[in-house]
Parts: structure tokens; sequence; C-alpha cells
């Protein structure tokens, strides 16, 4: 599935309005965008919008893809920008609309666990984080993107990208609870 | 004691760091709590990511999210959908007596076909064009005057419309012995061919013709021949027009009428 020619191939024809380019480009990039949206938004059924308004988009603008990005990087720009703006619009919402009552899981009820083990409360925690910093973290450990390519992704610079994925991190590593003490040791401010 | 950079021993936990830079981030690493703990909680956090199992499409959610995409960028114009009631007001009863006559009848819409077609979206996914050249058939392109005078005949028989119960000549073609298959949106060949080897399929199982030897989709607006001996007919849109798919049997010979659009014309027997 990884083959950039193949894929830039296909956006030329799906720019000039090749349908069976547009399926193809589906085949091969739907489970990605589903997998970014399902880490960024707050549930399935928000995901699959996204996921669905993601090959919209494509399908509108495929024909503004310059070829100097991967479609990869493209598609994931896309995907990641089309989950922050309807979040955006969510939140918009749910500030012009009565507090709804939900039980949001409790991260401090977390266990200690193995770091290779996934935790029930993993997607939890990712949506706790600021968007932002949320969508540097899933580019960049959950889909293993360089930060050269979730600089380009992002569109803000490496730096930043980094300082993001790192804070991500440290605000998981909160949330999650007690990851860096199995010995009990204690953090000082002392070498 | 010594600054605690952070951020430097995050780098170093992401293998971003090479030469000295490296080293004396390993160093603070094994000798201050706080750079282990940081480095700790950036490791252990980096491989719970990784190790993350990937959301995965049921097969449903795919199969509905391939209809709700194409639905939305190729929605099926309303002059497909009064053709397809058109043709249901203009044929429905003698439809059923075809039916009857022949065992299946089965009524569907189709969205569009395989092949080499294409299409243009316009922004906004309201506007939708496509032209179709199968290898295996001729296409005759439909003119501006054919277009104009089939835009003319639905206008003038969209009256019949309001008279036309849909749901009675449903109800009829389904409470005849026959079946009657809402055939939907189909976006590729690949679904087009699905529902020919079932009307395929059908046919071998109610009639005593054992074969159908072609079905043939072509696009413009036809109307078929309810006085005919067709063994089963498609209602499709294919492209921007509607279109038919006839399948003939060994003994049965399409017989079609065109209403309109009078290149179309079926490209076997």
């Amino acid at each position: 599935m990884n083959d950039p020619d193949r894929d830039r191939d296909l956006m030329a024809r799906a720019a000039s309005g090749d349908r069976a380019a547009f399926t193809e480009l589906m085949d091969r990039h739907e489970d990605m965008v589903f997998a970014v949206a399902m880490r960024m938004m707050r549930d399935r059924e928000a995901a699959l919008d996204a996921t669905q308004e993601t090959f919209l988009t494509l399908f509108r603008k495929a024909d503004r893809y310059s070829g100097e990005a991967a479609v990869s990087t493209w598609l994931y720009r896309v995907a990641t920008n089309t989950c922050l703006d309807l979040l955006r619009k969510h939140k918009r919402r749910r500030t012009e609309a009565p507090p709804e009552h939900h039980d949001e899981p409790d991260p401090s009820a977390a266990e200690p666990f193995s770091a290779v083990e996934v935790r029930p409360d993993i997607d939890a925690a990712l949506r706790s984080l600021p968007e932002d910093f949320r969508a540097a973290v899933v580019l960049s450990d959950i889909h293993g993107l360089a930060i050269a390519e979730i600089s380009q992704i992002l569109e803000v610079p490496s730096g930043t990208v980094k300082s993001r994925v790192f804070r991500g991190r440290r605000m998981l590593a909160e949330k999650l609870g007690n990851l860096h003490d199995p010995s009990g040791r204690q953090r000082t401010d002392d070498a | 004691m010594h600054d605690h950079d952070l951020d430097l021993i995050a780098e170093f936990a992401s293998g971003f760091l090479t030469g000295a830079d490296e080293s004396r981030a390993a160093e603070f690493v094994r000798s201050c709590d706080r750079c282990a703990a940081e480095f700790e909680d950036q490791t252990n956090i980096r491989s719970l990511l990784a190790a993350a199992p990937a959301p995965a499409l049921s097969e449903f959610e795919r199969t509905s999210l391939r209809r709700s995409v194409f639905d939305t960028v190729a929605p099926p114009p309303r002059a497909r959908m009064n053709w397809q009631r058109r043709f249901l007001a203009v044929t429905g009863v003698a439809a059923a007596v075809l039916v009857t006559a022949v065992g299946v009848g089965v009524v569907g819409q189709l969205g569009g076909s395989g092949g080499d077609d294409s299409f243009t979206v316009a922004d906004g996914g309201e506007s939708f064009a496509t032209t179709t050249a199968a290898s295996d058939m001729r296409v005759p392109p439909a003119d501006s005057d054919d277009a104009a005078e089939a835009d003319e005949e639905i206008g003038a028989l969209a009256a019949d419309e309001e008279t036309v119960d849909d749901g009675a000549v449903a109800e009829s073609a389904a409470s005849s012995p026959n079946l009657l298959i809402d055939a939907g949106e189909f976006a590729t060949q690949d679904e087009l061919d699905s529902l020919l080897a079932e009307i395929t399929a059908l046919v071998a199982d109610t009639t005593d013709v054992v074969a159908v030897e072609d079905a043939v989709a072509f696009g413009a607006t036809c109307a078929v021949d309810v006085e005919s001996q067709l063994l089963a007919v498609v209602i499709a849109t294919i492209d921007d027009s509607p279109a038919q798919v006839f399948l003939s049997g060994d003994r049965l010979e399409p017989s079609v009428t065109f209403l309109a659009g009078a290149d179309c014309a079926p490209l076997s027997s």
C-alpha cells in the first residue's frame, strides 16, 4: 500500500475525474484516515463522519494536490485538519448548549501497567489532551511519522511539533498515572 | 544540581540525539531522578502508543462509508429519479403483466458503472457529470438536442407522476410471484456484475431459459416497449442519463422503443 508513485498516479487520474482512481485511493488509505480520526475524535460515529469528510475533501480538491508532498502526507493533513475543524465546531456547539451529563473515565483510577500493555483508558487519556497536542502525539507515536513530516502536515515548525509531542506525552503520563515509578523512586530537583 | 532540560531528555528518549548531546542526556538520566523519571515517562508513553492496536473499520462501516461518499459526490439527480418514476408510470401495470408472463422482472436503479468511466465533481459536490465508455459496448454520446428533447419529455411526463402511486406500483410488482429488486446505487463495475450474476441466477432458477446471453448497459434516455418479451430489465442511471440493462434469453429477443435519445440502441440481441 505504501507506494508513493502509485499514489501520485492515482491522484493525477482522480484530479481529472477518474472515479476508479478515487476508489483505489480509498482502498489504499481509508484505514489510515479512520485510524487518525478514531484517535482524534470523541467517538466512533464522529470518527466515521471525519473519515467521510476527509474523502469528500479529497474528491473535491484532488486537482489542488501539487505533488510535492507524498499523497499520504497530504491525506494525513486533510484528515487531521478535518478532525480539528469538526472538534472546534463541536466545541462551539457545546458552549452554546446546556452542558450534558456524562461520565468521563477517571484517569486517577488507573492501575500501574506494563509499557507494552494496551490500557483501556488510553483513548480517554488521549482525548483529554488539547487538540493540537493530541494531533502531534497521534501522528508521532501512533502513526510513527517523522517530525519533519508532521511539521508538513500540521504546518508548524519542527520545534513546535517536538514541543507538542513531548508535552503531550507528559500530560498522558500524568493522566495515566504511575508510569515511571515502579520502584517508588521520587522525583527530586537535585541531580 | 543542574537545570533539568526535560526537552533534551525527551529528545534522548525519542532517539533524536547523537554525539555530545546524547552523552550529556544519558548522564543526566543516570544521575538525576527527575531526568530519569522524564526519560521513563517519555519512553513508556511512546511504547504504549506504538503498541496500541489500530482501530479498524467493520465491513458494514466500510460499505456505508463508500456509499455515503459516492452518494454525496454523485447524488442521484432529480431527473434520474423522475425517470425511474416515469418509467413505472408508463410501464408499471404492463410491467407486472410482463414479469408474470416471463417469470422474472427486475427493476432497479444504477448509480454508475465501471470500466473506463470518469466523472468530475464541482466544489461542494452538488454537481456531478460522468461519461462512460466500456470496452465492449458503444455508447452514443447524447448530443445537446437529444438531451433537450429528453428533458422536455421528462418535464411533460412529470405531471403524470402526480397520479402515480409508486408504492402501489412497487406493491403490484412485489405481490406478483416475481421479484422486484431495488438495486439502489451501484458505484462500481463489480457491483453491477454482482447484480447481473444475481439476475442470471434468478433467471436460471425461475424460467426455462437456461442462459442469459448478454447484459448490455447503455446510456441515453430510453424506455422499454412493454409489449416486448423482455426477460428482465434493470432501469439504471449510468452517467447523467437513465439507462437500462437488458438481459436477453436464448429464446427471447428484446424489443425496445425509445422515448427519447434516438441514438440509443441495444448493442446485442
